[in-house]
Formats: C-alpha cells, structure tokens, sequence
C-alpha cells in the first residue's frame, strides 16, 4: 500500500534542503519570468496592440505563470532527480528505511510542483501590481490548476530522468520538450497563428491546456464546461506519468 | 625576436587546448548539436512564421529578415556563455582539467585563451545552423553578407566567452550561474533587438541595450544578411567594442583565476 505519511517525509526532506537555497531559486524562478513579461509584454506589446483580442501585456502574463511552473518543475525533476539517484545515492538511501519507490516518486514531485506554485503566487503579485492582472480574484483561481500541472510536468520529468545516464541526457528536452512548448503552446504566441497541423500537434502538450484554463481565468472569464475537461486530461496525463515513472525506475533498479 | 616566439607559443598551448576541447565535443556530437541548433531554429521558425504572420514588418524588413539574425546572435551568445560557464566550470572543478593541464607546460592565460576561442566556435557553429535554415526559410535578403557576419559571431563569441569565464571565475557551485543567466544573458536575449526595435523602449532600458554587446552584435548581423545599406565604418565600431568587451573580460577572469589558483 502506498503510504501517504512516507510521501510526505520525502516532500518534508526536499523542503529542508529548498530552505538552504531559497532565495536562488526565487531569483531564478521568479525574477526571469518577470523580464519576460516587462520585456516582450510591454516592448514586443507595441508592435501589435493585441493578441487573441485581448492586449498583449494580459495575453502573456498566464503564459509567465505557467512556464514558470514549466522550468522550475522540470529542471529538478530530471538535472535534479537525477543527480539525487544516481550521483548522490540518495534514494538508495531512502529505500533501505521503510519508504518505497512510489513514495519517492510522489513525494518529489509532490514539493516538485508545491515550490513552482510558490514562484507562480510571487509571479502574479508582482504582475498584479504591475497592472497586467485584469481580474485578481479570477487569477487566484488558477493556482489549484498551475499545481496540477506541476505534478504533471514532474512525472513526464521523473520518466525521462529513467532513463538518463548523465547530464548531457537531458539536452534533447531544451528544444524538443521545453522551447516546443514554450513556443507553440500558446504562451507567447497565439495558437491560432500556426498552421492547422501545428495546432493539433500542440493539443498533447500539457500546457495547452493548463493555458486554456488559467488564461480565461485571468481575463475574469470561468467557463466550467471547458475547465472541467482539460484539467480531466490533465488528471489524465498525471496518473498516466507517474504510473510511467513508477515502472520504469522499477525496470531500472530491480531488474 | 623573442616577442615574436612568445606570441607562437603562447598560440601552439592555445591551440592544443582548443583542439583538446574539440576531440572531448566529438563525443557527443549528436545531442549536443540537436540541442544548441535546434533550439534556435524552433524560435525562428515559432517567431518568423507564427508571430511574423501578424507583425509584416518591422522597422522597413519582413519580420523573417529582422528574426534571422536576431536567432543567429542569440544562438551564437547562448553557446559561448553555456561553454565556459557551465561547461568550464565542470572542466575547472569536477574534473580537474586545469590542474592536470597546468602540470603541462601550458600556463592558465593559454587554457583561458584556449576555452574562449572553443567558445567562439561553438557559437560560430550554432550561427550557421540557423543561417542555412533561415536562408530556406526566406530570411537572407543579402547572400554576400554572410562572411561578415559570421566574421562579427566570431568576435562576439570571443566576448561571451570570456565574459562567461569572468562568472566561471568567481563561482563556488553550479547555482552561482543561475545569476549569469538571469542578469547577463537574459538582459542580452530580451533588450537588444533581437526580436523588435529596442525604440519602444523609454529611454534608461535603451541605455542598458546601448551597453551591452549582443545590441551590436544583432545590428551588426542585421546589417549584412538583410536589405539594410552596409556602412563599413559602423561595423568596425562593432567588431572593436566586441573585441573590447572580450579584452577587458578576458583580463578580468585572468586576474580572478590567477588568485583564485595560485594565492
């Protein structure tokens, strides 16, 4: 039986060790989207009044929110996970006490996605203050949902962390997994400005449909109908990973 | 005479490391060129068709011709800054290259001249990636540009390098080089115009652009592969305040390096 309480020691662990590098991350996390989002928000936002009828500065602030959570979650769940396994020994370490594999898994990416939404809640402070959060009350709404996708984005980074032998196994994912998303998953750019086949492309992709959520929400706009399905695929696709990743790390050290 | 041999020297250590470095990229080849061509390849192809279907034109050039070396400067400085950061870094203290090269005659100014000019070669590869693509793209308006402006990546992939080597310098642990990405090669990606005229900028985020290199870097290039008339005297400006950048940084890391080593 998976043990919630061993998960949670796991989490608690990488939450000791988050203590001592704090503000780093926060730098990192929370001070790049920020540029981005004055950068190209307001610089790039004068080239064209608006995008998808809304100005560009609102257009792009749920897509700061959600590469945020994108970067932080994947960047320690495979650079991370990996050197936490396989250099540091650690979860060998863990596995002699009474924590299981499962419980790893679930307790990394559980503070994996607990952390982003940290640095997604600075995000859209600042943003706010700025005057590129049409409705607070709406945007609160999307947290529960950058989460989500958090422990989406942990799994799928746990699945490929399996099977990396080193560092430079994780160059693929800039441009393949990262820029793709970034890209064409409508955080900067539209979607509906790509050719139709990119667009259908883009529907497996996790953060397209995080977008769909948290972008209405932060507009003022909840539709339950459309909420309710992507974040049923997004359930989906988390269940899915995280079973993947159990697996797979299962085939790799027991076998 | 003896100035004369020094300078040969002095070259032959540098280009022992550079093909040191060079032999060791061999290796992984494959994924590293997936990750440091394509990546600028998928901006270009996102920002020139996608976000170029709506904007036309920007400052009199289709938007394809103004992101073209816009995505050869980014990938050019993103190479060299990654080489003798993260890279160095890896090299200097995981592994313990340098103390190893220093028990050869090679002096560390040469291991340091060694890893900017690999640096500045990476940056120069990853540039003509995206220079092939883009020209099938549409986005080379002036063929015979091209060995100017891959002359100009070159300097400019000095001068990253060695300013990566400065941040190298100084760093205890990998974190350290979150802060070169968030305040050095951010600033340098985002307000220099390498996706739009830095003049929307108001006025004190223009004069942080007007320091950096990668603004004439991006102009440089811009001049020479797109439709823009080519003024030499401007491009010999560019070319010298790249090199100066790589001359003071350069300078600056040496002098951290020597203390950091030998004190």
């Amino acid at each position: 039986m998976l043990s919630l309480t061993n998960a949670f020691a796991v989490a608690f662990r990488q939450y000791l060790v988050w203590r001592a590098y704090w503000l780093n991350f926060i730098f990192v996390f929370v001070a790049d989207p920020l540029v981005f989002l004055y950068a190209l928000g307001f610089g790039l936002g004068m080239a064209f009044e608006t995008m998808g009828g809304v100005p560009y500065l609102h257009f792009i602030m749920p897509g700061m929110l959600a590469s945020t959570v994108m970067y932080s979650v994947t960047v320690d769940t495979t650079y991370g996970t990996l050197a936490r396994f396989n250099e540091m020994g650690l979860w060998h370490a863990m596995l002699a006490t009474p924590v299981r594999l499962e419980e790893i898994l679930l307790g990394e990416a559980l503070w994996s996605a607990t952390r982003s939404t940290v640095a997604a809640v600075l995000v859209l402070l600042v943003s706010w203050a700025l005057g590129a959060v049409p409705s607070f009350g709406f945007a609160l709404m999307t947290l529960p949902f950058l989460w989500i996708f958090g422990l989406v984005l942990a799994g799928i980074g746990q699945a490929i962390s399996s099977q990396a032998t080193h560092m430079q196994s994780f160059d693929f994912i800039w441009p393949l997994y990262l820029s793709a998303m970034l890209l064409f998953g409508g955080i900067f750019i539209d979607r509906a400005l790509f050719p139709e086949w990119v667009q259908w492309l883009t529907f497996i992709f996790p953060v397209t449909h995080t977008i769909e959520i948290i972008r209405p929400l932060t507009l003022g706009d909840f539709m339950p109908a459309d909420v309710l399905l992507h974040a049923a695929y997004l359930l989906l696709l988390w269940f899915g990973s995280y079973k993947l990743a159990i697996c797979l790390f299962k085939r790799r050290f027991f076998k | 005479m003896s100035i004369v041999s020094n300078i040969k020297a002095v070259f032959k250590s540098m280009s022992t490391l550079w093909w040191r470095n060079a032999l060791v990229y061999r290796s992984m080849v494959r994924s590293s060129l997936v990750a440091n061509i394509l990546n600028p390849l998928i901006f270009l192809y996102a920002f020139g068709f996608g976000l170029g279907a709506y904007v036309n034109e920007m400052n009199g050039l289709a938007y394809m011709a103004w992101i073209l070396p816009g995505m050869m400067s980014y990938g050019a400085m993103f190479n060299s800054s990654f080489e003798t950061t993260i890279g160095a870094f890896t090299r200097f203290r995981t592994l313990r290259t340098y103390d190893a090269v220093l028990a050869t005659p090679v002096k560390l100014a040469e291991i340091l001249l060694g890893e900017a000019s690999f640096a500045a070669t990476k940056g120069l590869l990853s540039a003509c990636g995206v220079l092939l693509v883009g020209s099938f793209f549409g986005g080379l308006e002036s063929p015979t540009g091209i060995f100017g402006a891959l002359f100009l990546v070159l300097c400019a992939g000095l001068c990253f390098g060695a300013v990566g080597l400065v941040f190298t310098a100084y760093a205890k642990g990998y974190d350290f080089f979150n802060y070169f990405f968030t305040l050095w090669v951010t600033p340098n990606f985002l307000f220099t115009g390498v996706f739009f005229s830095m003049d929307r900028y108001p006025e004190w985020v223009q004069a942080i652009g007007a320091v950096l290199p990668m603004t004439y870097l991006v102009e440089g290039v811009r001049m020479l592969t797109s439709s823009y008339p080519v003024d030499g005297l401007a491009l010999m400006a560019y070319g010298g305040y790249l090199l100066l950048w790589a001359g003071l940084a350069y300078f600056v890391a040496y002098r951290r390096f020597v203390k950091r080593m030998f004190d």
